[in-house]
């Protein structure tokens, strides 16, 4: 049987911005979907409209058969009924309550044994087997993220939802913690839904992609292909492509089209129904940088331009360019070092036909 | 020593605070979680014993509790009997004196408790009134503690409305506070010194004692 959460609802706040949602996500087998978007875009609430914790204005909620929210029948089903598990940005931890106690508090339809049982498992699944007694102040950022997990899990949820799993971590444990999450929700296959602001969590955790800004949904698909192909420009940067440019497409010969932008004119992939004013969307990753005379290459265009400034970023570094226009590009270190590249200097961006994707603009 | 007079103070002070523990803790549940406009109107309300001299309420109880008043008629009619001048009118008059007493400080502590704790518990799946009893209660007492003493010792403390609308009947209505007035004007500085002496003793005893458990909630 396809099982499938379909919620397509609208949430007003006085003062506020409205949030619109249109969602189709199967649920019967393991999957991350992922809600990303910036801050105040309004993926917490969508979250918590799924959770039954706050109430939308218009629209409908169906999970499977089960109906959770119609506004036209007046029916919204409480967050205790709709089997869900949710996992809250700084994990609300019951203070009052041991580790143990933590996980199985929601286990009220158990017998004492089996409840016992399966807190054990949970303590098991997550690996604090030795911390059951200690209270939730004791533990540290990554414990607590387990044992808020771990109750979640221990209900046996249907759905579970998380919101910014692990933004209240520092830095490395983040990703160390960015493993272990996906692989133990692929372990358990309970199908997730995930709210974050980080690209790299996205990445790192997500199938299937749902990119909201300022409210709404603007793209939606699997997870590489939007972070990739974005459907337009503010899902281009809100995405993180580091250089979107207006241009204009001049002319298409053998699907390959000629863009102005800024003073030059550059190669790219001619993409159906796209044409007349344009959006140029370059991934830094995706820029070669020469210096002195250009040899022979394969790439289609070459741009000569000089560095404006040159950042360090850990094992990159980030030049921007000014090449007619305004260019990002992202080299390692190692080369950084070996062109001896400096600010100010004349370098050429080689950039291939593929790498440069099209919007459309206006 | 007037020991009837303890005695019936003691009494009243906590039939109050019981009465104020039930009707209190879902008045104040309300009031902290309530987003209802109107809710200032309340929250007003429930102040006014806090600003209103003791005899302004006493006679507007009094006016709402006499023969003549459909209160009045009901209890009457219920019991036979009349509310002024008798205990039962006291402990009205007493639990809506000291309200605020309990209520405000009820309602501070559950708006303290951190309001995700009560979400996560929904989302797992445990019902509204259970998770009150879990959640709520167990991180709120510290606060509700405090109501709770704050109305014993406030409704021990109590003259103008006592006396407007008990009257001071010796064994029926006559409080401490009440009795050691009686006293003072009687020119027995002795018998109230001894009264005055002991609710002196025991304010500070029950207050200390209430700090003392507080300190014990912080530090933990």
């Amino acid at each position: 049987m396809n099982l499938e959460l379909v919620a397509s609802f609208t949430k007003r706040f006085p003062n506020g911005p409205t949030i619109a949602v249109d969602l189709q996500r199967p649920v019967n087998a393991f999957s991350v979907t992922v809600l990303f978007g910036p801050s105040g875009s309004g993926k917490t609430t969508v979250l918590r409209c799924l959770a039954g914790l706050e109430h939308p204005d218009e629209g409908s909620i169906r999970f499977g058969e089960e109906c959770w929210y119609d506004a036209t029948h007046r029916l919204f089903l409480p967050p205790q009924r709709r089997g869900i598990g949710y996992l809250f940005q700084e994990y609300a931890l019951f203070p009052h309550l041991t580790v143990a106690s933590n996980i199985g508090y929601g286990l009220t339809g158990l017998s004492r044994h089996e409840r016992r049982r399966r807190v054990a498992d949970m303590l098991d699944l997550v690996q604090l087997t030795e911390l059951e007694a200690r209270y939730p102040r004791h533990l540290s950022g990554g414990q607590r993220q387990r044992v808020a997990l771990a109750r979640a899990l221990a209900t046996r949820p249907r759905l579970l939802l998380l919101d910014e799993p692990l933004s209240a971590l520092d830095a490395d444990l983040r990703q160390q913690l960015r493993q272990d999450l996906r692989r133990l929700l692929r372990e358990l296959g309970i199908p997730a839904i995930l709210v974050t602001h980080d690209r790299v969590e996205a990445l790192a955790l997500g199938d299937h992609v749902v990119v909201m800004d300022q409210g709404d949904v603007r793209q939606s698909g699997p997870v590489h292909e939007v972070f990739s192909r974005p459907s337009e420009a503010a899902v281009a940067r809100i995405v993180g492509v580091e250089t979107v440019e207006p241009g204009k497409v001049v002319h298409i010969t053998d699907g390959l089209a000629t863009v102005a932008v800024g003073g030059v004119e550059l190669m790219a992939m001619a993409q159906d129904a796209v044409e007349g004013e344009v959006y140029v969307c370059i991934r830094a990753e995706e820029v070669i940088i020469e210096k002195g005379p250009v040899t022979h290459t394969s790439a289609c265009n070459r741009l000569v331009g000089h560095i404006r400034a040159l950042s360090r970023e850990g094992p990159m570094v980030r030049l921007n360019l000014a090449c007619g226009f305004p260019l990002t590009a992202l080299v390692t270190k190692q080369a950084c070092d070996e062109l001896d590249l400096q600010e100010g200097e004349q370098v050429t961006a080689l950039i291939k036909a593929p790498a440069i994707h099209l919007v459309p603009g206006g | 020593m007037d020991w009837s007079a303890i005695w019936l103070t003691l009494r009243l002070s906590a039939l109050t605070t019981a009465i104020l523990f039930v009707l209190g803790l879902p008045l104040a549940y309300w009031l902290a979680t309530s987003s209802w406009r109107g809710k200032f109107l309340v929250e007003a309300v429930v102040a006014l014993p806090l600003v209103l001299p003791p005899t302004v309420l006493g006679f507007y109880l009094l006016m709402a509790m006499g023969p003549q008043s459909p209160l009045g008629q009901l209890y009457e009619w219920l019991t036979g009997r009349l509310l002024p001048f008798s205990f039962q009118g006291l402990l009205v008059a007493s639990v809506l004196y000291s309200l605020p007493f309990a209520v405000r400080p009820f309602a501070a502590a559950f708006a303290a408790v951190d309001w995700r704790l009560v979400e996560a518990s929904w989302c797992l799946g445990v019902s509204w009134s259970r998770t009150f009893l879990r959640i709520v209660l167990p991180l709120s007492w510290a606060g509700i503690l405090t109501g709770l003493v704050l109305t014993f010792a406030h409704t021990v403390g109590e003259f103008g409305v006592v006396l407007m609308v008990g009257g001071g009947i010796p064994g029926v209505t006559r409080t401490v506070s009440v009795a050691i007035y009686d006293e003072v004007q009687a020119l027995n500085y002795a018998a109230a010194h001894r009264t005055a002496l002991v609710l002196l003793l025991l304010s500070f005893a029950v207050l200390a004692l209430t700090y003392a458990l507080q300190r014990r909630v912080a530090v933990l």
